[in-house]
């Protein structure tokens, strides 16, 4: 009787696969059927797997990539998901050393994982490979972007995009009001307050992210650099139950309860851009990319009449910059089996050319190369917040998250503390002290 | 009905294995290996951000008991579950017996209402945010249209944001309720109702003595299934709050994403889901045991 | 008098019906706006209607491929399932088996496991044994978490069938796999369709499993939709498309088998 199990299960299994119609799909095992043909496609036949963020860079990756196959032979499989869920997707396949994924774009943050995991091999002697580096333009990259790819010395990623933060107010209404670009906090909420009380809150003085995680997080942090705070001490320990960070997180607390716009508790990078930009709010702190969405005709209210500056800071004396430095590259897969392909893939797509030819297909204000920044489309974009963003970008404060492979979590945590203080469910100091504690625990457990 | 009389009983063992192993071995094999790997994974101390890992017995376990977070995430689900079921079960009947009657466009009604169901959550989450948004959404703007005001905050308030979320399940599976208790309806015996009307009952009456006691199966499953559904709610959490603010709207299984998805802590987060899995097994197969043994009764 | 109580009636219906439909009413309209119309507040009623989110999405060449995956992973599993399951909500229907209950139990209690349980475990496995990126993969972890489902759900189908039909085909010279199959199944195909359908809406609007096994061969349109979720914000035209696209299908033959539906969802407890 055992033999009918078996030879049903054995029918059933082949019933599927027949189903399916497919057995194992090949991967990378091409490797040699290219390497004889000519010498200008040397890596022709070979196939790589690119993991990419949704967003606007690879759309137009997407679009440009028939150019690279043709050119080069190789066989590029894109995979694009959203960037919530593109890190865990990234980890699950390094630690299992799946080898699925030749290439990696994540933000820098979580690069540091990786490197730090040993998941991601340096670029440096690809870069120095003249046969290999003819896309490759190191002068070309806004260079603070470069410098965030690497660890120590060592080159780990291509940047794609990038960006900074800065202050974005409207021009008329501070004319209006006749008030004073803020440059420290104060001054930034007497203007919240007087716009708040002038226009009997039908304008919000200011909006910000309230949305537990990343989201608030990646604002707040303005003003726990702002207030002379940190996240991380100089003996690695949490640094988040401290006078200045308590300061940084009541003001927001203050000025998002007394001045900010209903919901703000829970408006993401979505919500606080669409709320500006239909003219419901006077000030906000956010990504430069948010320049773009200001001053396109078709989605804004607000064209012309937004003013951008760098952000606000309290103390003379911080500990680190105040606007961020947030950049999003490409990262080579250890276990890549087509390093050379992969590289040559990941030059082409952040190589001058392509970022140029990118203006055309899906415009975005983050791109990070030096020559597509003068580029026609760019300027009549992005010229009216260009120059900002750049010196944004020249300040921007690499650690202006935490640099360290339980970034994550730390960040989960702080979020968590914002959100509290901001409902009102806990004091901002109670908040910080839960949030320092559970960080120590992160920090602790190596 | 006893149509294997005849047949040697050895024989007739071996056909009834022959028939119902396919789909056991498969379950039960995919339920084991899921199980053991967890069990694995749930005594190691794997983070995806670092190589290496370790033996750490039970300390996970450990910890989660000492997890104010996770027991918070117990509790909203709790709430949740408990708060939507009932309020889905309420407003299916109503709307069950709204519709109890001779209409025409009788069958569209049931028809429509399996849109809900049918949507892809991901994106009725999503539009449900969109209603929601204090600022631009359809909600507050009816609200004020009818004078009721137009400045509440679903979403960002710790105290409306478990409600609306609650709300669009409501939305999603009280059609659901209505479509089973209105079979349910349909399905009722002549004769009781005949027999209250004959004695004179009221309308409130015959409904209360008569009605719902025989609806009482029906009921039964919907708030079970319910209930086991409910508790698994993962998609529309996820688009609409992530579980905040506050932690106000995170559930387990919603923590135990974070864990594993955002925190990459592989260990903790299997060990939060194989805490929630045993203590609903338990739960519902004591409610499923005690239900059917009261149906087998009555 | 009466006509007054109809139209309070009927006003009543309307009501009802708007709460449960305007979620699809402006998943339907916005894919057919322009963006400034779309988000305007009071909402707009009027407008032209612009095919262009359509053509977007049609233009994508990932639109037909994470169509035709969906199509064929939700397919194929549900095929595979239903062919497991009848076998065997068939003998728990038709022989005496000692220990039912505690079988039904059983099935019962793998549909009470959240997914995200096995999510982690069946990923790492899948890579050791090199199926990550399959259809195949897709297919078996599906027909998996819907076995239990469809098997409770055929069962109360059978079970209304009378056992005299069975045993008349055996008097007719009938073997047992005959009679389930060219007597059975014809009589229970309503039910067969209900579980069918409602074993494939789960599969086809599936988004938490699909994100973390497919990957860029076999991505399914829910998580496609959510590609559409970006760092720098969510592209409606797209998304609404997109989302009115991919209820389509499950609507219509939703529609057509609704009447079994409803006994199906209710796995037959109401009787």
């Amino acid at each position: 009787m055992k033999k009918t199990y078996t030879i049903s299960a054995a029918l059933l299994l082949s019933m599927a696969m027949a189903a399916t119609g497919c057995g194992s799909k090949p991967s990378g095992n091409a490797s040699q059927a290219g390497a004889q043909t000519g010498s200008d496609q040397p890596y022709k036949g070979q196939q790589i797997s690119v993991l990419l963020e949704g967003h606007s860079t690879s759309n137009s990756i997407q679009k440009m990539l028939p150019d690279f196959e043709k050119s080069t032979g190789i066989k590029v499989n894109l995979e694009i998901v959203p960037y919530s869920d593109l890190t865990s997707k990234a980890l699950m396949n390094f630690s299992s050393r799946s080898g699925r994924y030749d290439i990696v774009m994540d933000d820098m943050v979580h690069g540091i994982s990786y490197v730090n995991a040993g998941y991601v091999d340096p670029l440096d002697s690809y870069a120095g490979n003249s046969s290999l580096n003819k896309n490759y333009d190191g002068a070309d990259f806004v260079p603070q972007y470069l410098k965030a790819m690497k660890v120590g010395d060592k080159l780990y990623g291509l940047p794609v995009y990038g960006e900074s933060t800065f202050l974005m107010y409207r021009k008329d209404l501070f004319e209006k009001y006749n008030l004073k670009v803020p440059t420290t906090f104060d001054e930034m909420m007497n203007d919240a307050k007087v716009i708040h009380d002038e226009t009997k809150g039908e304008i919000a003085g200011i909006t910000l992210r309230g949305e537990q995680g990343i989201q608030n997080v990646y604002v707040w942090a303005t003003f726990l650099w702002g207030f002379g705070g940190q996240w991380i001490n100089a003996n690695g320990k949490s640094d988040l139950a401290t006078p200045e960070a308590a300061k940084a997180l009541n003001f927001y607390k203050d000025i998002l309860t007394k001045y900010g716009p209903t919901g703000v508790a829970n408006f993401g990078w979505q919500e606080n851009r669409l709320l500006f930009q239909q003219g419901k709010a006077a000030m906000t702190i956010d990504a430069t990319v948010n320049g773009a969405f200001n001053e396109d005709p078709k989605e804004s209210s607000v064209v012309g009449k937004v003013g951008y500056a760098p952000v606000p800071t309290q103390t003379g004396n911080p500990k680190g910059g105040a606007s961020s430095l947030a950049v999003h590259g490409m990262y080579l897969a250890k276990d890549s089996k087509n390093k050379e392909a992969a590289w040559l893939f990941m030059s082409w797509a952040t190589s001058k050319d392509q970022q140029i030819k990118s203006m055309s297909i899906d415009p975005n204000s983050g791109v990070s190369s030096l020559s597509a920044m003068k580029n026609e489309v760019f300027l009549s974009k992005f010229g009216a917040f260009k120059d900002t963003m750049l010196a944004a970008i020249e300040k921007g404060n690499p650690n202006y998250l935490p640099q360290i492979p339980q970034a994550n979590e730390i960040i989960n945590n702080t979020g968590v503390a914002i959100s509290k203080a901001l409902t009102g469910h806990t004091s901002a100091e109670q908040a910080l002290k839960e949030a320092n504690d559970l960080n120590n625990k992160v920090l602790e457990a190596k | 009905m006893a149509p294997f009389k005849d047949v040697r009983p050895l024989l007739q063992q071996n056909r009834v294995k022959l028939w119902l192993s396919p789909a056991i071995v498969i379950l039960s094999a995919f339920s084991v290996i899921v199980l053991g790997y967890s069990i694995y994974l749930s005594l190691q101390n794997i983070n995806l951000v670092k190589q290496a890992h370790a033996f750490v017995g039970l300390s996970n376990f450990a910890d989660l008991l000492h997890d104010g977070r996770a027991w918070s995430s117990v509790g909203k689900t709790l709430k949740f579950s408990v708060i939507a079921t009932f309020v889905e079960l309420i407003l299916g009947l109503a709307i069950a017996l709204y519709f109890n009657r001779e209409f025409r466009g009788r069958r569209i009604v049931r028809t429509l209402m399996l849109i809900p169901m049918i949507m892809t959550p991901v994106v009725s989450g999503l539009i449900w945010r969109i209603f929601y948004d204090p600022n631009a959404g359809i909600i507050n703007y009816f609200l004020s249209v009818i004078g009721l005001g137009n400045k509440y905050d679903w979403l960002g308030n710790v105290d409306l944001a478990m409600f609306a979320v609650i709300l669009s399940d409501v939305w999603q599976w009280t059609p659901f309720v209505f479509l089973i208790l209105a079979s349910s309806l349909d399905a009722l015996p002549g004769e009781p109702l005949e027999a209250a009307k004959v004695d004179g009952a009221t309308r409130l009456q015959t409904f209360w003595h008569v009605v719902l006691p025989l609806m009482k199966p029906s009921l039964l499953i919907a708030f079970l299934l319910r209930m086991m559904d409910s508790i698994k709610t993962f998609d529309i959490i996820y688009v609409m709050t992530r579980g905040g603010p506050s932690l106000s709207t995170e559930t387990t299984n919603m923590y135990a994403y974070i864990q594993g998805f955002n925190n990459f802590n592989i260990s903790y987060a299997t060990v939060i889901n194989i805490s929630i899995t045993i203590a609903i097994t338990f739960i519902f197969t004591f409610i499923y045991k005690k239900m059917t043994s009261t149906r087998a009764n009555g | 008098m009466v006509r007054t109580k109809t139209t309070f009636f009927y006003a009543g219906a309307v009501i009802i019906l708007l709460f449960f439909l305007s979620p699809l009413f402006w998943l339907v309209s916005t894919s057919f706006k322009n963006y400034k119309d779309a988000f305007a507040v009071p909402p707009v009623l009027i407008f032209t209607p612009t095919f262009e989110n359509y053509q977007n999405v049609f233009a994508r060449s990932d639109f037909f491929a994470a169509f035709a995956n969906s199509l064929m992973i939700s397919v194929v599993s549900t095929l595979l399932c239903l062919c497991l399951a009848s076998i065997t909500a068939y003998a728990l229907a038709n022989f005496p088996i000692r220990k039912k209950m505690n079988m039904i139990t059983f099935i019962l209690s793998s549909r009470v496991a959240p997914p995200i349980l096995m999510l982690l475990p069946v990923y790492f496995i899948a890579v050791k044994v090199g199926l990550t990126d399959s259809y195949l993969l897709l297919i078996i972890v599906y027909m998996l978490m819907n076995l239990p489902f469809a098997i409770l759900m055929l069962l109360t189908f059978f079970e209304d069938i009378p056992g005299e039909i069975r045993e008349a085909a055996f008097v007719d010279g009938c073997s047992e796999f005959k009679t389930f199959l060219s007597v059975i199944l014809p009589i229970a195909r309503g039910g067969i369709a209900a579980t069918f359908i409602l074993s494939m809406v789960f599969v086809w609007n599936e988004f938490l499993i699909s994100l973390v096994l497919a990957g860029k061969t076999t991505q399914t349109l829910p998580v496609l939709i959510t590609s559409f979720m970006t760092f720098q914000g969510t592209e409606w035209g797209p998304l609404t498309a997109t989302g009115t696209f991919i209820m389509l299908p499950m609507l219509i033959f939703g529609l057509s088998v609704q009447k079994h539906l409803v006994k199906g969802m209710t796995m037959g407890a109401v009787k």
